[in-house]
């Protein structure tokens, strides 16, 4: 409890009134220093303020990019309560819809009162929802006490997840079934070719209208489902935008599109972050693996440092032969794109969907000067010729445009 | 209501009270009566109370009408009235005949040390008062 300046402010007052009154013989003057004694006094005495019980209550604690959760505050008041200040302290990027966050109220004694706020959820990641900060004083104002209850729930925003048809595949599948057609011929629904009927075969394999056509036994082989691995590449070095907006935000909606997109049709996925360290998560498939994924994602931040892990350490198990590395960058920082470069020397298949990052550094254009800028985009064309003669899949996705266009760019270059 | 409201109304309310007190100081200057010593320390009080909160209180809380109540009467009101009747006792004690010599001075200054004790053993009481945060 902490008493406020108001307090002290009287007592000097009435001091100098009372001292002043008693030197000088003035009468007024002593009336002056009881006036702000009198009150002081009786505020001092009185009872002091006490904080009701609260309780906090959260709808949800998962919830999609967009949506929306209900926050319920009950405040029960054992002492009656005249000036009650309940601030919700929200994180900066959930919104409280244009409601207030912070309210004053008044309680009776054994009053019980729910406060409910609707808080918005416009972007993903992980929150702590929320400190509340509570604020009491006693009927002169002359004491206070406050508390902030800190949170205990922890609410994960998952990214939205934009529907894709078509996706770049790898060249090589593993032997697991899954949706995708094999390289080799074997049993399976989708046509491959028509050979001669080799000794031992099953005579229910036999084509018979090609059979008819040609006077000899054929056999329809078939292109087998199989899985194929996918890593996802993800560049947490620098993102170009404000914490509202921002190429890490895009990315980690297009990382949770494609993983979802390439589970669905059983794919191994695993995901490898680099933003200086190397965090991954082993490739996996199923449900389990896209939650996995997606609360990796909620912890993807900016790593601001100068210090960065070689990708030939990346153990065998999280880049599996012949996988395929999907990356996202908005290739502003070498030591993504030098990593890119390395792993396709070692003989990966890689895909680049490069992030646009022009639309958000029109404030660094104009601090640059027209000919660093132009030298900048030269050197980011020349580079990303490169990279495309080294045989990587490029597509440019701009903000804005759906990520499914990207996709489809990068699966009709390989 | 919105603070922002609730702070330009108790602004407007302190400059009225303001411009009332500083027009009788001009007007009277130092012929104001006895009587009504009393009520220009409430007066006072009450305007400093008022600019205390238009500067204490949050623009962007929204302020509830039982509150403000709660603020009228026992902030404003109960303090106003508080300082009315200590005025008022004060002026009366002043103006009971005696004689003023060293005696008096003495005893006034005990007084005013022994007040002074007092409102720090009352504030130290308050402090050491029993639990002030409810469970949360």
């Amino acid at each position: 409890m902490t008493f406020e300046r108001r307090a002290t402010v009287w007592f000097v007052v009435a001091s100098i009134g009372l001292l002043a009154g008693l030197t000088s013989s003035q009468p007024a003057l002593v009336a002056v220093g009881a006036g702000f004694l009198v009150p002081l006094l009786f505020g001092l005495a009185a009872r002091p303020p006490r904080l009701p019980e609260a309780t906090v209550r959260v709808s949800a604690d998962r919830v999609l990019e967009g949506g929306r959760v209900e926050l319920e505050l009950t405040l029960a008041a054992s002492d009656a309560c005249p000036w009650l200040d309940v601030e919700l302290r929200l994180p900066e990027r959930l919104d409280p819809g244009g409601a207030p966050t912070r309210r004053v109220l008044a309680l009776r004694a054994g009053e019980s009162r729910t406060l409910e706020y609707a808080i918005e959820c416009p972007r993903w990641g992980a929150f702590r929802l929320a400190p509340i900060r509570l604020s009491a004083r006693d009927r002169l104002h002359l004491r206070s006490v406050e508390v902030v209850v800190e949170p205990a729930m922890t609410l994960r925003v998952y990214p939205s997840v934009e529907r894709l048809r078509r996706l770049a595949g790898p060249r090589a599948t593993r032997p697991v079934t899954g949706s995708r057609p094999a390289a080799v011929a074997g049993e399976g629904i989708e046509f491959a070719e028509l050979r001669f009927l080799a000794p031992g075969e099953r005579a229910r394999r036999v084509n018979w209208r090609a059979t008819a056509a040609r006077d000899r036994l054929l056999v329809s082989d078939r292109l087998p489902e199989r899985s194929s691995d996918v890593v996802v590449f993800l560049d947490a070095f620098g993102a170009a935008g404000t914490t509202a907006a921002n190429t890490l935000d895009d990315a980690v909606r297009a990382v949770a599109s494609l993983t979802e997109a390439y589970l669905r049709r059983r794919d191994r996925v695993g995901l490898l972050r680099f933003g200086g360290d190397l965090e991954w998560i082993v490739p996996g498939s199923g449900l389990r693996q896209q939650y996995r994924i997606a609360d990796a994602l909620l912890e993807s931040e900016l790593a601001r440092t100068y210090r960065w892990r070689d990708t030939s350490l990346i153990p065998r198990r999280i880049l599996p032969p012949q996988s395929l590395v999907v990356a996202l960058t908005p290739r502003l920082d070498w030591r993504f794109t030098r990593a890119l470069v390395n792993l396709r020397r070692r003989g990966y298949q890689v895909a680049i969907i490069e992030l646009d990052p022009l639309p958000y550094l029109a404030a660094a254009e104009a601090a640059a000067g027209e000919v660093a800028w132009r030298t900048w985009l030269l050197e980011r064309d020349s580079v990303r010729t490169r990279l495309a003669a080294s045989g990587m899949a490029l597509a440019l996705w701009r903000p804005g445009e759906p990520i499914a266009a990207a996709v489809e760019a990068v699966a009709g270059a390989r | 209501m919105s603070g922002r409201r609730f702070q330009r109304s108790v602004t407007a309310a302190a400059a009225g009270l303001g411009a009332a007190l500083a027009a009788l100081a001009l007007l009277y200057g130092e012929d104001v009566p006895a009587w009504s010593t009393p009520l220009l320390v409430a007066g006072a009080l009450i305007f400093f109370e008022l600019v205390a909160l238009a500067q204490g209180t949050a623009s962007e809380a929204v302020v509830e009408r039982p509150a403000v109540s709660a603020l009228l009467v026992g902030r404003l009101l109960a303090a106003a009235l508080l300082a009315l009747a200590g005025a008022t006792v004060a002026q009366l004690a002043a103006a009971v005949p005696t004689r003023h010599g060293f005696a008096t001075g003495l005893l006034g200054a005990g007084a005013i040390v022994a007040l002074f004790l007092f409102v720090a053993a009352v504030a130290r009481r308050g402090r050491e008062a029993g639990p002030t945060v409810g469970p949360l």
